[in-house]
């Protein structure tokens, strides 16, 4: 029993602590230096490619993007 | 007085006080090489049974009594008498006989019960550790940061846990400890290069961590521990839980911990200075006959904000400071995982004659995000394996010698993803050699040590070896008559081996918030040190003083240079050719006889190092620390009643101005930093204690000089109400294996 209460509390304790996928609100730094915000949040894989990939503009010119807090 | 008989692989006897002859109740009975464990029950008696080598050492400690650990000739009948010592009292022991560590009859180390902490509980291991004078603490904030010893801090400090050292990265500046203290019984610390049988390297000291033990034997016990911290609205709960039979024992951890950003004394709230931690610990133990077993493993996983981030070369502190608290995942960011494993084997031969075997493995990932979440700005993965053998021969009495080797094998990869390569792939193989010899002399004790190791870092661009030879000789002596009087005298030498950082670092080192140049040509540092120790105690005041001097050739450290680069700074590795550093370790703790509840106890500790010049003295040396004055008046409340207040503690420490500090360094100013502890009990069969207190308690805007957020002006958190619970469940087991 009290095996069994350890285990269970030991499940308790990471399953609080389990990663959920994370969503973020991104911007880049626009031509001007001004920071412009992307509508809505990324999430998980999403997030990644956009900032591994970049936002780009009239399909042309490709902004590094930042997401999350700073 | 303890009285004992072994039937058949059956220990059993009772404890009693030397001077009224009662019985100890709650006296630990322990084989400590075996990691079997009992206590006395109300009437002082205790049984042992297992299956166990003729011969072994059996430990007896109590609270208020001086321990005592004789060696057992199963079925010998042996009396043995203990003595009140009320400076046991102490969570730290200064200048005890060693404990965990092994190896020498002259040397004497410091000794903290991590455990026992329950008046004013730690939020680290290195904050625990700075109790011990002539430690101090490097921090990166409360929460990141490791220990220094005798001004030496990173590499030059190295840490044990279990029997395993520990291979963390310990050389950045912003690399923590990165141990939880949970389930963590004691923390011992040699200071300078005393420890040769543990390593040829460590320079600036030894720390020895040592998991709790297991629970005494055909018994369980579940202890819960929760705390909470106000000035970073900071949670941590764990639970450890033990089992013990007659051969088999285990032991299990789990933790979590998460703190936000710390509240400043102004009010304000330092960015990124938040944290999350979790973890677990796996420890088991078995023993037959002349085999003993110990496997150790630790898991952890933090992410470790770095507060102070920036790429402005004159930065505001107000810019670091916002006006609410967070604690969610933020830029820049830590995140470090460990898996630390290690087995231990004992073979007892004969009487005479021990073995040990120790094979460990090491896993660090160390990641430092600062731009994007998810390409880190460097990534850096530690494997490191080694291997030991020691032999244990005590031929007689007055005699005792311990050889050894080690081996060990380290790989220094970087992810292919991380923007930066702070230090490029290598690897570096290690063999060490050593042996200690301890005679006593009628009393007058002798040790020398001697120690051959050789390294080898191998990587795309740079191969080097760098053979070294140390040595130490000590000699001890105690005069025992109203008052004890314990004399001690050693010469060490320790060697250490230019790491990699130091060698071959070329980047950004994001947490540090520097750009860093190694230098290929950097020689191994050679430190001889010179330690003097004397101690006289009686029933009501101890006194310690041990003062101490080092030279270090070949000195190596981290300098400012005077450009920038990338908008920070730039820092290199230099060596000095000859380094002088000195200071004294002093402590008195008196217990007057009016008042045997009330404890004073005082510490001092200084150190300062110099550049050695053959015409002139040169520069000051860098990150030596602030010395310090300990004071702490403990009064211990109502032991023997069930339910109440059972110690308040009230803790100043004053840190003197730092003036002599680096050529490009800033001075630190002076200090006073108070916490006040309380501590209730409830002794139930589940025993529950509560502490609460405040750290700060003056709310002080302070700076300490080895702060690496001194040089944005940051300070260190303000005021703090704490509040800690521990529960522990405990009970017979109703299977006996």
């Amino acid at each position: 029993m009290k095996t069994k209460m350890f285990f269970a509390a030991m499940l308790l304790i990471a399953s609080t602590a389990c990663n959920k996928e994370e969503c973020y609100e991104c911007h880049y730094d626009g031509p001007n230096g001004e920071e412009v915000e992307l509508e809505g949040e990324y999430c998980g894989s999403a997030a990644e490619d956009l900032e591994n990939q970049g936002y780009v503009v009239n399909d042309t010119t490709i902004y590094v993007v930042h997401c999350g807090e700073h | 007085m303890t009285g004992y008989v072994c039937i058949a692989q059956q220990l059993t006897g009772v404890v009693k006080d030397g001077l009224n002859n009662e019985s100890i109740p709650g006296a630990k009975i322990e084989l400590k090489e075996l990691g079997v464990a009992t206590f006395t029950d109300v009437n002082g008696r205790f049984k042992l049974e297992g299956n166990w080598p003729d011969e072994f050492m059996l430990q007896v400690s109590a609270m208020t009594y001086e321990s005592k650990t004789i060696s057992v000739t199963c079925c010998d009948s042996i009396n043995l008498t203990l003595s009140p010592d009320p400076h046991d009292m102490d969570e730290v022991m200064v200048s005890v006989e060693l404990r965990e560590l092994q190896g020498s009859m002259t040397q004497k180390t410091d000794y903290m019960k991590l455990d026992n902490l329950d008046v004013i509980t730690p939020l680290s291991v290195a904050e625990a550790l700075t109790q011990i004078d002539g430690v101090q603490m490097s921090s990166y904030g409360p929460l990141n940061s490791k220990p220094v010893i005798r001004g030496m801090q990173g590499m030059r400090v190295v840490t044990f846990l279990n029997g395993m050292r520990i291979n963390n990265q310990q050389w950045g500046g912003d690399h923590g400890l990165g141990i939880s203290q949970v389930g963590m019984e004691s923390a011992e610390v040699i200071k300078g290069p005393m420890s040769l049988i543990y390593t040829g390297d460590a320079t600036g000291g030894l720390l020895y961590l040592k998991d709790g033990s297991f629970a005494p034997q055909n018994s369980y016990s579940i202890q819960v521990n929760s705390q909470f911290e106000s000035v970073n609205i900071g949670t941590q709960n764990s639970i450890v839980y033990r089992l013990s039979g007659k051969k088999l024992r285990m032991s299990a951890a789990g933790i979590f911990s998460s703190y936000a950003d710390y509240a400043l004394p102004n009010g304000r709230y330092l960015s990124d200075s938040r944290m999350q931690d979790m973890g677990g610990k796996f420890k088991l133990g078995y023993n037959s006959g002349k085999w003993n077993l110990e496997l150790n493993y630790l898991y952890s996983n933090s992410r470790v904000g770095i507060p102070g981030h920036t790429h402005d070369v004159d930065p505001e502190p107000e810019s670091f400071m916002i006006d609410y608290q967070d604690r969610k995942k933020s830029l820049p960011y830590q995140k470090i995982q460990n898996h630390f494993a290690n087995i231990k084997t004992s073979y007892f031969i004969s009487s005479k004659h021990k073995m040990e075997f120790y094979l460990n493995h090491g896993y660090n990932n160390l990641k430092e995000f600062e731009e994007k979440n998810f390409t880190p700005g460097i990534d850096m993965y530690l494997n490191a394996t080694s291997f030991q053998a020691r032999h244990h021969w005590h031929p007689h009495n007055n005699l005792q010698v311990l050889s050894g080797i080690q081996a060990s094998a380290q790989s220094n990869n970087n992810g292919v993803t991380a923007e930066e390569r702070l230090i490029d792939d290598s690897d570096q193989y290690d063999v060490g050699l050593y042996s200690s010899l301890s005679y006593d002399f009628g009393g007058l004790k002798m040790n020398t040590v001697i120690r051959v190791d050789q390294r080898a870092v191998r990587s795309s661009s740079f191969n080097n070896d760098y053979p070294n030879f140390n040595g130490s000789i000590g000699i001890r002596k105690e005069w025992k008559a109203k008052s004890k009087q314990d004399l001690a005298c050693h010469i060490s030498s320790g060697t250490r081996a230019p790491h990699l950082s130091e060698l071959l670092s070329n980047g950004i080192h994001h947490g540090a918030v520097r750009y860093e140049l190694g230098d290929r040509s950097l020689g191994s540092e050679r430190f001889v040190q010179l330690d003097l120790n004397y101690e006289l105690s009686n029933e009501h005041l101890s006194i310690l003083i041990n003062p101490y001097t080092t030279i270090a050739n070949n000195y190596i450290q981290l300098a400012e240079l005077d450009s920038v680069i990338d908008g920070l700074a730039v820092y290199e590795y230099q060596a000095l050719n000859r380094a002088l550093l000195y200071g004294i370790e002093a402590r008195l703790h008196y217990h007057p006889h009016f008042a045997h509840r009330l404890h004073f106890e005082m510490g001092y500790s200084n150190t300062f190092g110099r550049e050695l010049g053959l015409v002139q003295a040169g520069e000051d040396l860098y990150f030596m620390p602030q010395a310090r004055l300990r004071s702490n008046i403990r009064v211990e409340l109502s032991k023997k009643k069930q339910f109440g207040f059972a110690s308040v503690l009230i803790q100043h420490n004053y840190f003197f101005n730092q003036d002599r500090v680096g050529p490009l360094e800033t001075r630190a100013e002076a200090y006073h930093f108070v916490q006040l502890g309380c501590q209730m009990k409830w002794d139930a069969s589940w025993p529950v204690q509560l502490s609460f207190g405040v750290r700060n308690a003056l709310n002080t805007s302070y700076v300490n000089h080895l702060s690496s957020l001194k040089r944005l002006g940051l300070t260190e958190p303000g005021r703090s109400f704490y509040f800690n619970l521990k529960w522990k469940i405990k009970g017979r087991n109703k299977i006996n294996k």
